[in-house]
């Protein structure tokens, strides 16, 4: 059942061209000729047939457990699974970078230990900065056919083709370290492309983007896909399951599920996994029997669905559709507390702030044109924007490591201290927690990273213990890892660590950029738990980043830039109307659905939160 | 990342006749004006030398603003040069003296930029991958001793293209410490030297992951090494490619008998 509607999708998809465009007249030679037409292999041969595959890096500890895999060709199939569920290793089989311990592993007919297969298959990492080769755009697409040998103008060929497929025509010529994190791995979907792959492993290819980046590389996959290229994903975003043929679980090195992507929801929670809020909202739909499928091509496509069938359920006269102007977003205690009595004294208050790169050379960039911002003591303020809008240069203003230009800066009433001890007294008073901040660990034991930073403020000794234990807890880690050594940590407990040999210094203020990215659920609702836990200790907390869902549930403020310029600053139930200007596939898909909504006068409450929606929607 | 500060020797694309230059000739070229520059100690000479040093940056559309900035890391060590020189060649003398060790010191340190702003024209001009191109042609006699000559190249070609991507990370690991209270500019130098290791730690631990990252990536592009491998836009020997080297020798050659007959007085 599953292969004949398969077989009907790819036939369709293979009216064009999978492979790199056809060039009679040159001459191919060898795997390259047969990779050409590999587009056409026969219906039989699946693309990816994996048989018994076990594998152990050291012989005892089975990674990959008997895993069997079938994938036909033009199928877009999603792994799903939590980290060292050995996702990263079956990625390498299947892309022919190692070999099974036990079992066999076939694309397109070909054994995986064939060199040939590198003309098949190719794989895309997550890290879109260590896959690039070439400095030059051209130069680097052109790396794997120049690595097969192909004749010039067929190489030539295959990069114009490629780069067109992904949109990058117009940057041929540029800087590959110029692009941008989406454009960067759009470069290296194109340089797999042109490499005449039919079969294509990714692994986690967004997890290091921003929302923009990655919302261009899902476009791009989806086209590269509609022309017949197989697709083997690995993700961690369930949204994701909206785009598959098919989603397969992989826990503990063995399958857990596999089934169709509509199918998958009324599994998941079985499985361990959260469900997406807009899933919720359509399943509580469906139930109040709302006609609704679950079966769509992306969660935009969803959300818009949802939103018509709610406003079709409502049609009948004096439902809904007032036009009285809409107001009352959610109200929540925290929001009340901060809207009661007197503000609380600002623990910083910028004012008028500018910043440029490069001052007066050609190359002057502007980052900060005159924003303007309060942060109360002892609440959360996120700051929001697209890459390069400027965030992480205003947050490095609030511990001095970027100076003021232009424009003042208060902490407590008090102009930021610009030098000299009473500078190194405000680094002490506010921590700043870069972006990855776990690549800064350098210690042989997590105890002495954590007591780095308070032996260098002057910390008595006597002290020192105590805090690092403090600061080891209050990250939720417990005292058996004082002792191990943090970089044979796993990623997530690696930033734990780093955000604690921060704390261990006992700031006030609290900074972080992009805390939450490129972490797993379960690590990104432990620091959404330590930030909180923080700020109810009185800290204040101050956030840069893309997750607008922490954002929204938990910070007190938002702060929106937008090239550099102040879009909108504020509680979060001011800021609401304001954000919904932003690009709809930026935001939250429940705060899209209620926008929409919103927008047709609909009488619900605008939200980002999935039960105030339904309450207000009576479901 | 627009906004990264340019970093040392980072290819600059755009379309000049240098830029255009095939690389062989430029590194060949290159290693004879730094052999001219080299025993250049005088004004005259040196100032023939930066002439043709503007007239070539004018030539490969280069902003002047671009070179001194992707050099910015040497200034430092050219205005230690200045002082150590006029130090010691003045020597607590009169005024004359110190008037004499002004000149030396200015000398001394225009030698070196001139040598430093020459070589970093190279990757300046050239695309790291076409530059390891021309030096695996360059060296391709010596692999008959079994010398690596591909392997070396593409080694070459890919320290470049992570210079500014290093540039960037140790300037986020730097900003990192000194947020945590890392001294680095107190002490004396082995205070300093140990300070830096909460930055240098991390660093190589990025160059070690990012390394094997790029080896995997390399791998599953299908790398093998040189052999059977060809290239999009293979070396091609322009007319143009033969003009521009005979004419940079010439005036080489020039110069070199102007210093020999003009300046040292030595008689045919």
């Amino acid at each position: 059942m599953e292969t004949e509607s398969v077989g009907v999708q790819t036939q369709g998809g293979r009216a064009r061209s999978p492979g790199p465009p056809e060039t009679p007249g040159v001459a191919l030679s060898g795997c390259q000729g047969e990779a050409k037409h590999t587009g056409r292999m026969p219906e039989s041969d699946p693309a990816i047939l994996l048989r018994g595959v076990d594998f152990s890096y050291d012989g005892g500890n089975r990674v990959l457990k008997k895993i069997s895999l079938e994938v036909a060709g033009g199928e877009r199939v999603f792994i799903l699974g939590r980290n060292g569920s050995g996702k990263s290793t079956l990625v390498k089989i299947l892309g022919a970078l190692q070999s099974p311990s036990q079992g066999a592993c076939f694309i397109c007919g070909i054994d995986a230990s064939d060199a040939a297969v590198h003309g098949k298959v190719s794989v895309v990492f997550q890290n879109p900065e260590s896959q690039i080769v070439g400095a030059v755009v051209e130069d680097d697409v052109a790396f794997a056919p120049e690595n097969q040998g192909l004749p010039s103008p067929e190489i030539e060929k295959r990069v114009s083709w490629a780069l067109e497929k992904v949109g990058l025509l117009h940057k041929r010529s540029a800087l590959s370290s110029a692009l941008s994190g989406g454009e960067k791995q759009r470069l290296a979907l194109a340089g797999a492309l042109a490499a005449g792959s039919v079969c294509l492993i990714l692994d986690e290819p967004v997890a290091m983007l921003d929302s923009e980046g990655r919302v261009e590389v899902e476009n791009v996959l989806r086209d590269i896909h509609a022309s017949g290229t197989t697709i083997v994903q690995v993700t961690h975003r369930l949204e994701d399951v909206f785009e598959a043929d098919r989603v397969l679980v992989l826990s503990r090195g063995m399958w857990a599920w596999q089934g169709r992507g509509e199918d998958f929801w009324d599994v998941a929670e079985s499985l361990g996994f959260e469900l997406p809020p807009l899933v919720v909202l359509g399943r509580r739909l469906s139930r109040k029997g709302v006609p609704l499928s679950l079966c769509h091509r992306s969660s935009q496509t969803f959300a818009q669905n949802v939103v018509h069938a709610i406003l079709d359920s409502l049609s009948p006269p004096g439902q809904g559709g007032v036009d009285e102007p809409p107001r009352s977003p959610r109200s929540s205690e925290r929001e009340e507390a901060a809207d009661a009595g007197p503000p609380p004294s600002p623990f910083f208050e910028v004012r008028r702030l500018h910043y440029s790169f490069n001052v007066s050379t050609p190359l002057e960039t502007k980052v900060l044109s005159d924003v303007s911002c309060i942060v109360p003591a002892g609440t959360w303020l996120s700051v929001l924007g697209r890459t390069g809008s400027g965030k992480s240069t205003l947050i490095q203003h609030l511990n001095g490591i970027c100076r003021i230009q232009s424009g003042e800066i208060l902490i407590g009433g008090q102009a930021l201290p610009q030098s000299g001890s009473e500078l190194r007294d405000l680094r002490r008073r506010v921590g700043l927690v870069f972006q990855s901040p776990e690549v800064q660990l350098f210690s042989p034991t997590v105890r002495e990273e954590l007591a780095f930073a308070p032996k260098n403020w002057g910390c008595p000794e006597e002290e020192i213990d105590a805090r690092v234990e403090r600061a080891l807890e209050s990250v939720g880690l417990d005292m058996g890892y004082l002792e191990r050594n943090p970089l044979l940590l796993s990623g997530g407990e690696r930033r734990l660590v780093a955000i604690a040999s921060i704390l261990s210094a006992d700031p006030g203020c609290l900074v972080l950029d992009e805390p939450t990215a490129g972490l797993d659920a379960s690590f990104r609702k432990r620091i959404k738990e330590l930030l909180q836990g923080l700020r109810r200790a009185g800290k204040t907390v101050v956030t840069v980043t893309h997750d607008l869902d922490m954002a929204l549930e938990h910070s007190d403020r938002l702060l929106v830039l937008d090239r550099g310029v102040r879009m909108c600053e504020g509680s979060i139930r001011a800021t609401l109307p304001a954000l919904l200007e932003m690009e709809a596939s930026m935001l939250p898909e429940i705060l899209q659905v209620s926008g929409m909504l919103w927008r047709h006068g609909v009488k619900a409450p605008l939200t980002w939160n999935v039960e105030e929606l339904c309450r207000g929607l009576g479901l | 990342m627009a906004f990264t500060p340019i970093a040392m020797g980072q290819y600059v694309p755009l379309k000049s006749p240098v830029h255009q230059l095939d690389p062989r000739a430029k590194l060949f070229l290159l290693v004879a004006v730094l052999f001219a520059v080299f025993p250049s100690n005088d004004f005259p000479s040196l100032a023939l030398c930066t002439l043709a040093l503007f007239g070539t940056v004018k030539l490969a559309r280069l902003p002047g603003g671009m070179l001194v900035r992707s050099c910015r890391p040497v200034l430092f060590l050219a205005l230690f040069t200045f002082v150590f020189n006029l130090l010691a060649g003045w020597g607590g003398g009169g005024f004359s003296a110190l008037l004499h060790a002004l000149g030396t010191a200015f000398l001394a340190v225009n030698r070196l930029l001139l040598l430093v702003f020459w070589a970093v024209l190279l990757p300046l001009t050239t695309a790291p991958l076409e530059l390891a191109d021309g030096m695996e042609a360059l060296l391709s006699p010596f692999r008959r001793f079994g010398f690596p000559a591909h392997e070396c190249a593409m080694m070459m070609s890919v320290a470049l293209r992570f210079i500014p991507l290093l540039t960037e990370e140790a300037d986020r690991i730097v900003k990192a410490q000194v947020s945590r209270g890392a001294r680095l500019d107190q002490g004396n130098l082995v205070q300093r030297a140990i300070a830096f290791f909460p930055v240098l730690i991390p660093l190589f631990v990025i160059i070690f992951r990012r390394a094997e990252e790029l080896a995997l990536a390399m791998e599953a592009r299908g790398y093998r090494g040189g052999v059977g491998r060809t290239r999009r836009s293979p070396l091609v020997w322009k007319k143009s490619d033969t003009g521009a080297t005979i004419f940079v020798m010439l005036a080489i050659c020039a110069f070199a008998l102007f210093r020999m007959f003009v300046l040292h007085g030595a008689t045919p």
